[in-house]
């Protein structure tokens, strides 16, 4: 940005938009602070834990020069969850009790549960859309903050039709379920005084879905089967070990016994990578596409996300959860934002003048549900 | 070196004013109480020095960033260290030991927080149990103990052979009749389980295994581990039991979320018999409840312990384990410290005893599931 522009003391005009992350050093030495004090309060920190790692990696978001700042408080999430806790999941909890010692029929308990299990899972969609908004009231750049301005409650009952529909679709309503979720929630999202935009339906997605799906099911299926036939055939080869006295079958025994043993591997070694990657496939396929739909002022969003680097993403990520035994999980995160930041390009110009603080009160507190359910990595 | 800036000295900087994203180039000076913000049109505010908030606490090493209580949107960057230096000297509250200070706070309230939370659950699934247990109707008891039943025993066949059935109901009743404070006399249910063990079951009946009573050593031994089993039904062991797991199960929600159900948990004989676990305090209280019976009733105690001797030969050679081990068994195990209740069985004064069943009852008694088993 040039100062030259300058008259008296605004700098911008029309500019471009750059994203980048740039890491800093500290967030180590942030894990073990936090674990530490952590185990010392019996995880009861964790929600200030959680609040210093995302200040850390919000600050290395920069955007025009500027970093994001990240203002929300350790107390609100601690809050959120308090409340969560009381009015949703102790009476919930408190029902069940109830049916299961006071009902004669296991079929009414059994209701009772999955009753509960639906409202859950209607609070699954309420809760992603109130943690979003906590989130987006809670980040700054250059003092001004975004907001959700729809009903949480709206959006919950759209997610939870849709997860309904999902396996009763065979998940061919994933890309359909995906696009308009994410339209509802970018459509109601602000920066400022500004609202996003999406446009766009989920016809484009049905070819690279069609690839995932039939890709994952006609190959991955066979391998599916060859591990059911191996166990079958070692079954039987270890009952003939027992019962079966002609030793001229020995042969036929020792190559079903190989198919037995290599079925599970051959699967191991080919479906499962076959799959991650189709996955992968698709999911890059789907976030570049939602980023191509949406819009922000003049501005357009990028995104070249590819399959293999999200499968190294994945590998790598899953990694460092599995040797740190959960406890670098801001590294993953850190790497996930960064993935997206480097990869993320922003055409057009904006016209920072244009954009002025949002208006309306802000959550005062954090992501309850999200939090009680453990809904996404930050 | 960085050098301490002197009074009203200036510095180059950047201004948000939280009402637009605009930036703008301002010039900062460090005045007496307050801090100075120009740029070429004239001044555009001053913030005072005890006011100011840091967003991340200031260091020489990077871009001092500040905001102030009246303007929380607003935000100045000057990234110069002399400014770090002055800022924090005239604001210490903005300092990397500040914001230390106000961490230590918090971790000292969550620590607080956490023991009161620990000696809330320690009341709640210790105390609090057992209390509900009495507390709650007798309906309740009964429709836990069916479920708990049909858990457990659901696909086992049930043993009602006739003349055993005759010869297990006059050991009840004489056990009960020598049981002075029994709500109600328990049904005994023989269900043939693949393990050897009886248990108490919520609502105060009792289940038996066809294994226990084809191994045990005679009847008398079979009325010790009855009237064992009526002292957890007069204490509700098991309705205390099953009212603490829900209560864990319900903590457990309430932290990590999810759902688990007790008729899913309970998952078959192994499942409930892992959750009966008692207490070695909960099974020397069913010792003495078991030896007032037997005493009462006239029946040997002997029976008893020649079962328990018989326990600790099916787990196999403890004798040869080490200390350790038997000691980490005996915790584990549903009846912990054999040796320790086999000493105090045998230091009994002995009583006037007659026959428990007949043989040909105790015949009838131990075929009891050979009808099932057809």
């Amino acid at each position: 940005m040039s100062a030259d522009q300058v008259s008296g003391g605004a700098v911008d005009g029309e500019v471009p938009v750059k994203i980048q992350y740039l890491p800093k050093p500290g967030l180590g030495a942030l894990v073990i602070k936090n674990l530490f004090l952590n185990i010392l309060t019996l995880f009861i920190y964790s929600f200030w834990a959680k609040t210093e790692v995302r200040k850390h990696i919000w600050s290395c978001v920069q955007v025009m020069d500027e970093p994001l700042e990240y203002t929300g408080r350790g107390l609100e999430l601690f809050l959120g969850f308090i409340i969560v806790v009381f009015v949703i999941m102790l009476p919930l909890s408190a029902l069940q009790t109830y049916v299961a010692l006071a009902s004669e029929d296991l079929a009414v308990s059994y209701l009772a549960n999955t009753v509960s299990a639906l409202i859950i899972l209607f609070l699954v969609g309420v809760g992603t859309y109130r943690a979003r908004r906590y989130r987006l009231s809670r980040t700054l750049w250059r003092g001004i903050r975004g907001t959700l301005t729809g009903s949480s409650w709206r959006y919950g009952a759209q997610s939870f039709i849709m997860l309904i529909l999902l396996p009763l679709s065979l998940f061919w309503t994933m890309p359909w379920m995906n696009v308009s979720l994410t339209s509802r929630m970018t459509r109601e999202m602000t920066f400022g005084s500004r609202p996003f935009s999406f446009s766009g339906g989920s016809g484009p997605l049905y070819k690279p879905f069609a690839i995932f799906w039939f890709g994952t099911t006609v190959f991955a299926l066979p391998f599916l089967a060859l591990v059911i036939y191996g166990l079958v055939f070692a079954a039987g080869s270890a009952l003939l070990g027992d019962f079966g006295t002609d030793n001229s079958d020995a042969t036929n025994g020792t190559l079903v016994e190989i198919i037995g043993a290599a079925g599970p591997i051959l699967t191991i070694a080919l479906a499962v990578p076959l799959f991650l990657f189709l996955r992968a496939f698709y999911t890059a396929a789907e976030l570049n596409y939602l980023a191509a739909c949406t819009s922000y002022e003049n501005l357009r969003f990028r995104l070249q996300a590819s399959a293999w680097s999200l499968v190294g993403l994945m590998i790598v990520n899953t990694l460092i959860l599995l040797l740190s035994l959960g406890i670098a999980a801001p590294f993953v995160q850190q790497r996930l934002v960064r993935y997206l930041c480097d990869r993320l390009t922003v055409d057009g110009s904006l016209n920072v003048a244009d954009i002025l603080q949002a208006q309306g009160e802000a959550d005062k507190i954090g992501e309850g549900i999200a939090e009680v359910f453990d809904i996404d990595a930050f | 070196m960085n050098t301490r800036p002197g009074q009203n000295a200036t510095f180059p900087g950047q201004f948000f004013d939280g009402k637009s994203a605009m930036a703008q180039k301002v010039v900062v000076r460090l005045s007496t109480n307050v801090i100075v913000m120009s740029h070429a049109d004239g001044e555009i505010g001053s913030w005072t020095y005890k006011d100011l908030l840091a967003p991340e606490p200031v260091a020489p090493n990077k871009p001092t960033r500040l905001t102030h209580a009246t303007a929380p949107y607003a935000r100045l960057v000057v990234d110069a260290p002399e400014f770090a230096i002055g800022i924090v000297e005239r604001a210490p509250q903005l300092s990397r030991r500040a914001d230390r200070k106000r961490t230590f706070k918090v971790v000292a309230a969550c620590f607080a927080a956490a023991l009161i939370v620990v000696g809330a659950l320690y009341a709640f699934l210790t105390i609090a149990p057992r209390q509900a247990a009495f507390m709650m109707p007798d309906e309740w008891r009964t429709n836990l103990g069916n479920q708990v039943l049909t858990a457990v025993a659901g696909s086992s066949p049930h043993c009602t052979a006739e003349k055993g059935a005759a010869a297990i109901n006059q050991l009840r009743q004489r056990l009960s009749h020598a049981d002075a404070g029994i709500q109600s006399v328990p049904q005994i249910f023989v269900y043939d389980l693949p393990v050897k063990n009886a248990f108490a079951l919520p609502g105060g009946h009792i289940v038996v295994s066809g294994k226990l009573v084809r191994e045990a050593t005679g009847p008398d031994a079979l009325a010790g581990v009855l009237a064992h089993e009526m002292g957890h039904v007069a204490r509700r062991d098991s309705e205390t039991q099953l009212i603490r797991y829900l209560g864990i199960s319900i903590v457990e929600t309430l932290l990590f979320g999810g759902g688990s159900y007790l008729s899913e948990t309970i998952g078959g004989t192994a499942g409930y018999l892992t959750l009966l676990r008692y207490s070695r305090d909960a099974e020397r209280r069913a010792d003495d409840h078991a030896i007032a019976l037997l005493r009462d009733a006239g029946i040997d105690p002997a029976g008893l312990i020649s079962f328990f001797r018989q326990i600790q030969e099916d787990k196999g050679g403890s004798e040869e384990s080490s200390a350790t081990e038997e000691t980490f068994a005996s915790i584990l195990s549903t009846h912990p410290g054999l040796d320790e209740r086999i000493e105090v069985l045998e230091a009994l004064e002995p009583w006037e005893t007659t026959p428990t069943l007949t043989a040909q009852q105790w015949q009838a008694l131990i075929t009891i599931c050979s009808q099932a088993a057809q």
